[in-house]
């Protein structure tokens, strides 16, 4: 493709695999591979007395990146992708459920001892609330305090003066050293948290949503803020953040995340000049702009709800709310039918259509008719063109005799799609995407019976 | 059509709390026309919250309306309350201050309407959803065909009301016709399959379904006004674009009149055609979204635009607002230009409350800033320590607790995030 190109342009063209040349110059200071975090439901002994299966919900699913040193690399996503939960499993906060996270070169996982204290002292974080953890009876200063305590840095005097320093340096005055948490506003809160994080001088800072619960002027205030101690400091973030305006604002590279897995990664300007993936470009669509233009704009904003990580899809995760979805090769259909076909299956296979208010299950011919034409009716927004229009007649006549397999399978054999048989990977490069769009073709034909098995690497 | 729907006057809020009185909204002034959308933009405790519920009559104690006329034009109420209340009649308005609590409540559902952040607390978990649109269908039925003009007859019905909803289970209170009337609600909101998910509970709705259904109880009575408070807020940013346009459609089809209320300028730009920027519990500056967003005057506008990171461009380096949000005490307040303290052009003329001053650009745009009338001048700039030179570029000075009234008010500001994770361990 024509952007990886670009991104072996300065390199030895060494393509496929390991980045080698990459590595050996620049040898990104954290390098996450294949994180995996699940969360048990129905887990408790009680639920497994009662043999309840534990259900998986897979918050975070294979996810790969580098963070190089200096740099402010994104994590954007909506609720649910599992952006908040990649940042606190890389920090140890929370146990890896499979996968690797390697900082400076060493496997955070493997840690013990000094090695670990060394680890919770270079990497920090800054929570949207750095006071729900906090005793609230705790002063400022001490609570800026606590980890020199902690970690047993510096004298006493050295400390209360590193206290000082920091709080000064956030833009509070030291003389508000004595007073508690709840006699700030969120912005100096968030001052205080940042204060918190750098007081033993870390390298390394995951930055969770640190101005979604602040006003936008005093958001604009701590954004500078954290532009600046990057600077001074030689920091490098991870910016987890559900706004893309911030994310733009202040980053490097973003990583969009969707249910789970990235989606796509890349420069900054990249991503948001030109977005691949139909879900970054959904929501860049969807974001309101703060012109007089935004009542012209044109939006294309997509339809449905994020999936259940219990369950995800099959494939493309994306693929319930893709506009893109891919049709078989050999099917002439316009997009809008094919998503249309697509969304019924989904139901169908879901089992979600209540067929309880059009009769018993036991129809005569001329009643099987009525029965499908008053669900397609309720079903389906506008008239499907012929051919399809009878697939679709005859999968919704198996509902008569609620026989939803037979339904399922007389849409699948016609109208199952690559998306869903395999997911796309997302691939090296600067700019990596994983959609099947940008596949190169000799591996997207022919290999329809690759099942689960990964795709091209 | 150019007929105000609305007419607010001289309207303050005060909240008596235990450090003292907050002057939550002070001295409001308001015109909505009929089938515009009217934005309210804000940012925490500038009082947009406070006055949406003003007008809904939903401010509860220590809170209290202390002043003000709230003049709404509607022909068949000024016919039902002149009898009663020949005071509150002007033509075709009535003043709704001016009326009883029971006749103001017999108001909500059929002429105002409002939608909140948080859709769950307009629903009760244990009836299906239709059954709640239903009883809101039944329930504004009922308030159009009882007449408002006695107070006894409106308390009998409340009462009576009552009694049925606790009495009975509401599947039988409730008729076929609104049952029928709940079904098309629903699907008036753009939920898919709605004869099946009326009979469903709110929890087997998605968050952003929930949203559209709360928007169809709410439609129910067909408002004249709906008052949307932050609504989409909770939301995430492609289920927001869902519910924008959804409530941009209704307002085409029905032609109804929506007050926005929001912190966020890009659902404003999306959404309105007049908007009221609102600093201290005033607005100040108003006028259609062009005066406000390409020709705006007040120094707080321009450092709340300059605080927006651009999604467009890469920017700069942004322009923050210096400082904190006010003290809305009463004692802390001087009967100054409230941002004066925040203000990079604050003069001496500045320590005189500024009246509302026409601007140039529509006829609708005024602005409370002596900037346009007068030239910045430094000679007569208050000097930088002049509020006792706490403020710094990036420092917020000390701000005192309880000044927050949009937070502790209910649903409103300021935006938060939902929680990332399902099933995860966060607290
Ligand atoms: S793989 Fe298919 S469904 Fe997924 S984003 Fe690409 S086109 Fe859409
Ligand atoms: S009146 Fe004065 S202090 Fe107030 S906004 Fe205008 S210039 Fe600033």
């Amino acid at each position: 493709m024509s952007t990886d190109d670009a991104s072996t342009a300065d390199g030895t063209g060494a393509n496929g695999g390991k980045t080698t040349d990459e590595r050996s110059v620049d040898e990104p200071l954290v390098r996450v591979d294949d994180l995996h975090k699940y969360f048990w439901e129905n887990d408790s002994v009680f639920d497994r007395l009662l043999g309840g299966e534990p259900v998986a919900v897979r918050a975070v699913d294979g996810v790969s990146f580098d963070v190089h040193r200096g740099e402010t690399l994104g994590l954007v996503g909506e609720s649910g992708c599992g952006k908040s939960t990649t940042g606190e499993t890389l920090l140890r906060l929370q146990e890896a459920t499979d996968g690797r996270v390697e900082f400076e070169g060493r496997d955070v996982y493997d840690l013990g001892g000094d090695e670990l204290n060394e680890f919770r002292r270079e990497a920090q974080v800054v929570f949207q609330d750095p006071f729900s953890s906090l005793d609230p009876r705790m002063t400022v200063g001490e609570i800026v305090r606590q980890p020199l305590d902690v970690h047993d840095v510096d004298t006493d005097a050295e400390r209360r003066k590193r206290v000082r320093d920091l709080l000064e340096r956030v833009g509070l005055s030291a003389d508000q050293l004595d007073r508690y948490p709840h006699e700030f506003s969120g912005g100096q809160r968030q001052r205080i948290g940042i204060a918190r994080a750098l007081a033993l001088e870390p390298e390394f800072l995951v930055l969770d949503e640190p101005t979604s619960a602040l006003d936008v002027s005093v958001q604009a205030q701590v954004l500078n803020l954290l532009e600046d101690l990057q600077t001074e400091f030689d920091l490098t973030y991870l910016l987890i953040s559900h706004d893309l305006s911030v994310i733009r604002h202040i980053c490097d590279r973003v990583a969009v995340m969707y249910l789970g897995e990235i989606v796509e990664i890349g420069p900054v300007e990249t991503i948001f000049e030109e977005p691949k993936h139909p879900y970054t470009e959904a929501l860049l669509e969807s974001v309101p702009r703060a012109t007089t233009a935004e009542r012209d704009r044109d939006r294309e904003t997509i339809s449905g709800d994020v999936p259940s990580p219990r369950d995800p899809p099959s494939g493309c995760r994306f693929r319930t709310r893709c506009p893109m979805v891919i049709p078989p090769d050999d099917l002439a259909i316009d997009q809008d039918e094919y998503r249309a076909i697509v969304n019924l299956r989904e139901r169908i296979e879901r089992r979600d259509v209540s067929l309880e208010s059009l009769g018993e299950d036991d129809f005569d011919a001329g009643e099987t008719r009525a029965f499908v034409t008053e669900l397609k009716g309720r079903l389906l927004e506008s008239d499907l063109s012929g051919r399809h229009e009878a697939v679709v007649d005859e999968a919704l006549a198996h509902l008569a005799s609620a026989d939803w397999d037979a339904a399922a399978e007389r849409l699948a054999s016609t109208y199952e799609s690559v998306c869903e048989r395999r997911n796309p990977e997302l691939g090296d490069g600067h700019h990596p995407v994983a959609c099947h769009l940008y596949d190169d073709p000799e591996s997207t034909s022919g290999t329809d019976e690759r099942g689960d098995q990964a795709g091209p690497n | 059509m150019t007929e105000d729907v609305l007419r607010v006057n001289d309207l303050s809020t005060r909240f008596f709390t235990t450090e003292g009185q907050v002057n939550a909204v002070s001295n409001l002034d308001l015109r909505i026309e009929r089938g515009e959308i009217f934005g309210i933009v804000g940012e925490s405790g500038s009082g947009k919250s406070v006055t949406a519920r003003s007008v809904m009559n939903l401010i509860e104690s220590p809170g209290e309306i202390t002043s003000g006329e709230i003049w709404y034009r509607n022909r068949d109420l000024v016919e039902d309350v002149e009898g009663d209340y020949p005071d509150a009649v002007d033509g075709e308005f009535v003043d709704l201050l001016a009326l009883s609590d029971d006749v103001r409540r017999s108001l909500r559902g059929t002429s105002f309407s409002m939608i909140f952040q948080d859709p769950e607390s307009s629903f009760n978990p244990t009836l299906t959803v239709g059954e709640q649109l239903a009883e809101a269908v039944e329930v504004q039925r009922r308030a159009s065909a009882n007449p408002r003009s006695t107070r006894a007859r409106t308390r009998e019905y409340s009462l009576g009301n009552y009694l049925l909803s606790t009495v009975l289970p509401s599947q039988r209170y409730v008729s076929e016709a609104s049952h029928e009337r709940a079904i098309e609600l629903l699907e008036l909101v753009g939920i898919p399959d709605p004869v099946e998910r009326a009979d469903e509970y709110p929890h087997e709705y998605s968050g952003g379904m929930l949203q559209r259904a709360m928007i169809a109880q709410a439609l129910a009575g067909e408002p004249d006004l709906l008052i949307a408070d932050e609504p989409t807020t909770a939301l995430d940013v492609t289920i927001q674009a869902q519910i924008l346009d959804l409530l941009d459609e209704l307002q085409a089809e029905t032609g109804m009149t929506i007050l926005l209320i929001t912190h966020n300028l890009g659902v404003i730009a999306r959404m309105c055609d007049q908007v009221g920027v609102m600093y201290a519990g005033e607005i100040v500056e108003r006028g259609t979204l062009e005066d406000v967003f390409d020709g705006h005057v007040h120094p707080y506008t321009e450092g709340l635009l300059g605080s927006v990171p651009d999604l467009e461009r890469a920017g700069g380096r942004l322009q923050p607002i210096p400082g904190n949000v006010p003290s809305l005490l009463d004692h802390e307040m001087d009967d100054r230009c409230q941002f004066a303290d925040r203000c990079p052009k604050a003069m001496e003329d500045c320590l005189e409350h500024p009246p509302e001053f026409d601007a140039p650009g529509s006829d609708h745009h005024e602005v409370r800033c002596v900037l346009t009338e007068t030239e910045y001048d430094e000679s007569r700039a208050l000097p930088a320590d002049y509020f006792g030179g706490k403020e710094r570029p990036t420092a917020d000075a000390y701000a005192d607790p309880g000044t927050d009234i949009d937070e502790s008010t209910g649903p409103g500001n300021p935006p938060r995030q939902p929680v990332d994770e399902p099933g995860g361990d966060r607290p």
